[in-house]
C-alpha cells in the first residue's frame, strides 16, 4: 500500500512538475529568442515572485503618477497674479489667490514650486528683470508669511523677455505684469 | 593916444612869438576839429547786418530773413523794377496835395533816378541804426559810408548764402576767423588772406570757400573812386 | 618850434588819411549746416580704357555709399556730371575744376586701377574744385577680393583730411538677435555687412557688452536655468561663466583697461550694483540702498559710474564715484530714464527717457545742462550705445512693428536702420565695438 502510494505521489509531482516546466518553458520559449533551446533554466519560485514583488511595484508607481497628475492639474490651475506699471506690490486678488496656493503647498507637502515673475515691455530689459524679480519675491514673502518654508519656493525673473501677450496696447501690458507659478514634485 | 601908442610899443618886441603861436593855434584847433569830425568813423565800422533786420521778426529763421532784405536792397542797387517807381509816383500825386513843403521836396527828389532813389530811402531806412549821431558839416564821409554800406550788404549776403560746413564739424564754442579780401573794381576778389586764423582747420577753410564761391562780387559802384577796397570779414560760429 | 610844427602837421595829414581810407569789416555769423557735396565719378581702367565697365562703376558706387552713411557727404548725382568720365584726366593737371564747382560739387573724387599681374592696384584723389587743387591721394595694391577694403581706407583718409577725424569702418556693433523664445548674440559692421552669430545658447541671451580691446563680449544667458553671466571670445568662440549667484547676474561696463567689469548682482535679495575684478575673481559691492539699482556705466576715465536706481521713486540717472560714493541724481525731466552711456571723451550721457508714451533718446551733459533730445521716431528709441569716436549712436527702435537696430549721427540727424538678418525677428541692445583693426 506503502509503496504505492509513494509512487503514485511521486508520479503525480513528475507530471505536475512536467506539466509545469512545460508549461514555463513554453512561455520561455515564447518570451525569449527563437534560438534559445528549451534546455534554458527554470525560473524558481523566488524569481517568480520576484517578478511579481516588481509587477506590483510598477502598478503603484503609475497609480501614484497618475494621482500626481491630477493633483498637479488642480495646482496649476492656479492663475498668473498680475501688478500695476513700475510696481510690485500685492493687491487684494493677489493675496487671495496667494493664500490659496499657500493652503494647498501646506497640504501637499511633497511640491515644490517655481515663482516667474514678468513685466510689460515698456521700459529697459534691464530694469524690468529687476522689478520682474521683485514681483516674484513678493509673492514669495507673501507665502512664507502664511507658512510655506522657503526653501520650497525658487524664483526667477524673466522681465519683459517672455511676455503672454506679445502686443503692443493697454490691455496686452496689463496681462504681461504678472507672476506665474510652476508647482512640481520635490524630487 | 598916448594910451594907444604906449601898448603898441609894448608889444613891438614879440612879433615872431605871437606867430609862432598863431601857427600853433591853427595847427591845435585843426588837430581838435578833425578829432571831432573824423573820430567816429576811426574805430573800424561794424556791419552786422543780420541782426538789425531780424529785431522784428522773432518766429522766423534769421538767415531767410536777412537774405531777403539784402535781396530787396540788391535789386534796389542794381535797379529797380517798374512796380516800384510806379507806387512811388501815385504817392507823388497824392501826396502834393495836402503834403507840407518838405515831404513834397523828398518826393521830388526821389523820381531823378534809379540808384539814387533807392538810396535815399535806404539812408532813411538804416538812419536809425547808424552807429552814432554823426554831425551835418561830416555829411560827406558818411555819405560815402551809406553808399558803400548797401554794397557791403550785398557782399554779405553772398557769402552768407555759400557758406555752409556739416554739422558735428565744429567744436562746442564761439570761434572766429578774420579774412582780409581785396575786391577789384569789377567784383572779382584778387587777394585773400587770413588776419585772424580761428584755430580749427575746418572753420577756416569753410570760410576761403564760402568767399570763392561768393564771388565774384558785383562790380564797384561807379561813383567810388578807387581801383579796390579792403574789406575784412568775421567768421562766428556762433550767433553774437 | 619847427619840429612841433612839423609833427602837428604830420599827425593831422596822418588823421585824415587814415579816415578816408578807414577798412571796413563784415561780421557773419552761424554757418548754415549742409553736407560736403562730393562728386564720384566712375573709376578709369587706367590700361584699357572701357574695358571692365563693371568694376569702374563698382568703386564709384562704392565710395559713394561709404561715405554717404558717415552722415558728412552728399553725393553728387552722376547724371549731373559735365565732363565725359571715359576720356577725362584723373591727375590734377588734366582736372577741369570748374565742370565740378558749376554743378555745385565741392569736393570731387577721382579714381583708376590696373592689374599688374594677379594684383589689383587702384588709386584715388581727392580734389577741391572751389579752389581748384588737390587735397590728398593714395594708390593701394591688393587681392581683387580686397577691393572693398582699399575703398574704406581711401574714405577713412577723406574723412582725416576734411572733418580732422577718420571713420568708423573698422568698428562692429554687438546686439541681441531672436526668434521665438531664444535669443543669441550677433555682430555687424558698421556699414550693415557681414552679421555673425556668435553664441549658441539656445535660450535668452541679453545685453552684450564689449571689452575695450573688443576681444571679447559679456552677457547674461538663461542656458543654465539662471540668468548668469558670461564672456565669450568672439574669435575662439570660448566661453566663461563668470557670475552665478542666485537671482539676477547681468553684465554692464567694462573698465578702460579691460581688468574690471560691473555686475548688477541681486543675491542677497535686492538689486545692488558690484564690480568684478577679473584677474582675483573679487567681488566689490558699491550700492546698498533698498531700492533698485541697475545699468551702472563707468566714465571713460574710470572716476564716475552712471546707474540708474528708483530711489527717489521712479527711475532716474543717478552719477556716484567709482567707490560708490557721492551719488547726486543727474535727471530731473521725465518719468523714466534709464540705459545711461558715457560719451568716448566723457562730457555727455546719452540715455533713454519717456516721452508721450514712448521711449526716446536724449543726452545730456555730465554735469546735468545742456539736455538734447535726439530722437522723435514714432518708434521711439532705447539703449543707446556711443561709437568709439563720439560722432555716433546705436540704438534700437520699433520699425514698422518690429525692433531693429539703427545708427544715428550724435546730433540727432542722419538716421540709419541696420539690415535685417534671415532667421531673426528683433534685434535689440546694441553695443558699439572699439576700433578693431580690421583692415
Amino acid at each position: 500500500m506503502r509503496k504505492s502510494m509513494i509512487t503514485g505521489i511521486l508520479v503525480f509531482v513528475c507530471s505536475l512538475s512536467l506539466i509545469f516546466i512545460t508549461g514555463c518553458a513554453k512561455e520561455q520559449a515564447v518570451k525569449s529568442d527563437v534560438g534559445l533551446t528549451q534546455t534554458q533554466a527554470q525560473p524558481s519560485a523566488e524569481e517568480v515572485a520576484q517578478a511579481e514583488e516588481k509587477a506590483a511595484l510598477r502598478e503603484q508607481a503609475l497609480k501614484e503618477q497618475a494621482l500626481e497628475k491630477k493633483i498637479l492639474a488642480e495646482a496649476v490651475a492656479i492663475q498668473d497674479i498680475h501688478f500695476a506699471f513700475d510696481n510690485y506690490d500685492l493687491k487684494p486678488e493677489a493675496r487671495a489667490l496667494l493664500g490659496e496656493l499657500a493652503g494647498w503647498l501646506l497640504e501637499h507637502k511633497g511640491f515644490e514650486a517655481t515663482i516667474e515673475g514678468h513685466c510689460d515691455n515698456r521700459g529697459t530689459a534691464v530694469y524690468n528683470l529687476a522689478l520682474g524679480e521683485r514681483r516674484a519675491e513678493a509673492a514669495k514673502a507673501y507665502l512664507a508669511n502664511l507658512g510655506v518654508s522657503n526653501t520650497r519656493i525658487t524664483t526667477i525673473s524673466y522681465g519683459e523677455e517672455m511676455p503672454a501677450d506679445a502686443r503692443n496696447c493697454e490691455d496686452a501690458w496689463g496681462k504681461n505684469r504678472r507672476d506665474h507659478f510652476i508647482v512640481f514634485p520635490r524630487k | 593916444m598916448t594910451f594907444l601908442s604906449e601898448a603898441l610899443e609894448r608889444n613891438h618886441g614879440d612879433t615872431t612869438g605871437l606867430n609862432s603861436m598863431v601857427v600853433l593855434s591853427f595847427l591845435l584847433h585843426a588837430l581838435i576839429l578833425s578829432i571831432v569830425f573824423l573820430s567816429p568813423s576811426l574805430p573800424s565800422p561794424r556791419w552786422t547786418f543780420g541782426p538789425s533786420y531780424t529785431v522784428d521778426w522773432v518766429s522766423l529763421p534769421s538767415s531767410s530773413v536777412e537774405i531777403r532784405s539784402s535781396e530787396a536792397t540788391y535789386r534796389e542797387v542794381v535797379g529797380l523794377n517798374r512796380k516800384n517807381r510806379s507806387i512811388i509816383i501815385k504817392k507823388d500825386v497824392a501826396k502834393s496835395l495836402n503834403a507840407p513843403v518838405r515831404e513834397t521836396k523828398i518826393h521830388r527828389k526821389s523820381t531823378s533816378g534809379n540808384a539814387d532813389t533807392a538810396i535815399e530811402g535806404i539812408k532813411k531806412r538804416v538812419a536809425s541804426t547808424a552807429e552814432g549821431s554823426l554831425p551835418a558839416t561830416s555829411r560827406g564821409h558818411s555819405e560815402m559810408n551809406m553808399k558803400m554800406k548797401v554794397y557791403y550788404s550785398v557782399v554779405w549776403s553772398m557769402i552768407k548764402e555759400k557758406w555752409a560746413l556739416p554739422e558735428g564739424i565744429l567744436p562746442g564754442d564761439n570761434i572766429e576767423a578774420i579774412l582780409e579780401a581785396k575786391i577789384l573794381r569789377n567784383g572779382s576778389v584778387s587777394h585773400l588772406s587770413f588776419e585772424k586764423n580761428s584755430g580749427n582747420r575746418y572753420f577756416d577753410e569753410s570760410a576761403i570757400k564760402a568767399i570763392r564761391k561768393a564771388s565774384p562780387f558785383p562790380p564797384l559802384p561807379e561813383w567810388l573812386d578807387k581801383r579796390y577796397i579792403d574789406l575784412g570779414i568775421r567768421f562766428h560760429s556762433s550767433e553774437l | 618850434m619847427r619840429k612841433i610844427t612839423g609833427f602837428l602837421i604830420f599827425l593831422l595829414v596822418f588823421w585824415c588819411s587814415s579816415a578816408a581810407c578807414g577798412k571796413v569789416y563784415i561780421d557773419i555769423n552761424s554757418p548754415a549746416f549742409q553736407k560736403f557735396p562730393v562728386a564720384i565719378p566712375e573709376f578709369k581702367n587706367l590700361e584699357n580704357p572701357g574695358n571692365e565697365k563693371k568694376l569702374s562703376t563698382w568703386f564709384a558706387d562704392q565710395l559713394s555709399h561709404t561715405l554717404k552713411i558717415t552722415g558728412f557727404f552728399k553725393i553728387i548725382s552722376r547724371d549731373a556730371f559735365l565732363e565725359n568720365q571715359g576720356s577725362a584726366g584723373i591727375t590734377d593737371g588734366k582736372v577741369d575744376f570748374s565742370n565740378w564747382s558749376s554743378i555745385g560739387s565741392d569736393f570731387l573724387v577721382k579714381g583708376g586701377f590696373s592689374y599688374s599681374g594677379k594684383k589689383l592696384a587702384v588709386e584715388f584723389r581727392l580734389f577741391d574744385t572751389v579752389e581748384g587743387k588737390f587735397i590728398t591721394g593714395k594708390k593701394y595694391w591688393g587681392n581683387p577680393e580686397e577691393k572693398k577694403t582699399m575703398v574704406l581706407k581711401f574714405a577713412d583718409e577723406i574723412l582725416i583730411a576734411l572733418t580732422g577725424k577718420g571713420g568708423v569702418f573698422d568698428t562692429k556693433i554687438a546686439f541681441v538677435g531672436r526668434k521665438d523664445n531664444s535669443s543669441e548674440i550677433y555682430t555687424i559692421n558698421f556699414d550693415g555687412s557681414n552679421p555673425v552669430r556668435i553664441t549658441t545658447c539656445n535660450s535668452l541671451t541679453l545685453l552684450p557688452h564689449w571689452s575695450p580691446d573688443g576681444s571679447k563680449i559679456s552677457f547674461t544667458s538663461y542656458k543654465d536655468g539662471n540668468p548668469d553671466c558670461y564672456i565669450i571670445n568672439p574669435a575662439s568662440g570660448k566661453t566663461k561663466k563668470i557670475s552665478s549667484f542666485k537671482g539676477l547676474n547681468l553684465p554692464a561696463s567694462w573698465s578702460s583697461d579691460g581688468k574690471k567689469i560691473l555686475l548688477v548682482l541681486s543675491r542677497d535679495g535686492n538689486e545692488d550694483i558690484y564690480i568684478k575684478h577679473l584677474d582675483s575673481g573679487k567681488f566689490q559691492r558699491l550700492t546698498r540702498a533698498r531700492a533698485i539699482d541697475v545699468s551702472p556705466a563707468w566714465s571713460p576715465d574710470g572716476r564716475k559710474i552712471a546707474f540708474v536706481s528708483n530711489r527717489s521713486g521712479s527711475p532716474q540717472i543717478f552719477v556716484m564715484d567709482s567707490e560708490g560714493k557721492n551719488i547726486r541724481r543727474l535727471t530731473f525731466e521725465g518719468s523714466y530714464n534709464s540705459s545711461p552711456c558715457w560719451s568716448p571723451d566723457g562730457t555727455r550721457i546719452a540715455y533713454e527717457g519717456a516721452s508721450n508714451g514712448r521711449f526716446q533718446i536724449f543726452s545730456i551733459e555730465e554735469n546735468g545742462g545742456n539736455l538734447m533730445q535726439l530722437t522723435f521716431e514714432a518708434g521711439g528709441g532705447e539703449s543707446p550705445s556711443w561709437s568709439p569716436d563720439g560722432r555716433y549712436l546705436a540704438f534700437s527702435s520699433n520699425r514698422n512693428g518690429r525692433e531693429r537696430v539703427c545708427v544715428i549721427n550724435s546730433n540727432g540727424l542722419n538716421l540709419r536702420v541696420m539690415p535685417g538678418i534671415s532667421g531673426v525677428e528683433s534685434f535689440k541692445s546694441p553695443s558699439w565695438s572699439s576700433h578693431l583693426n580690421l583692415y
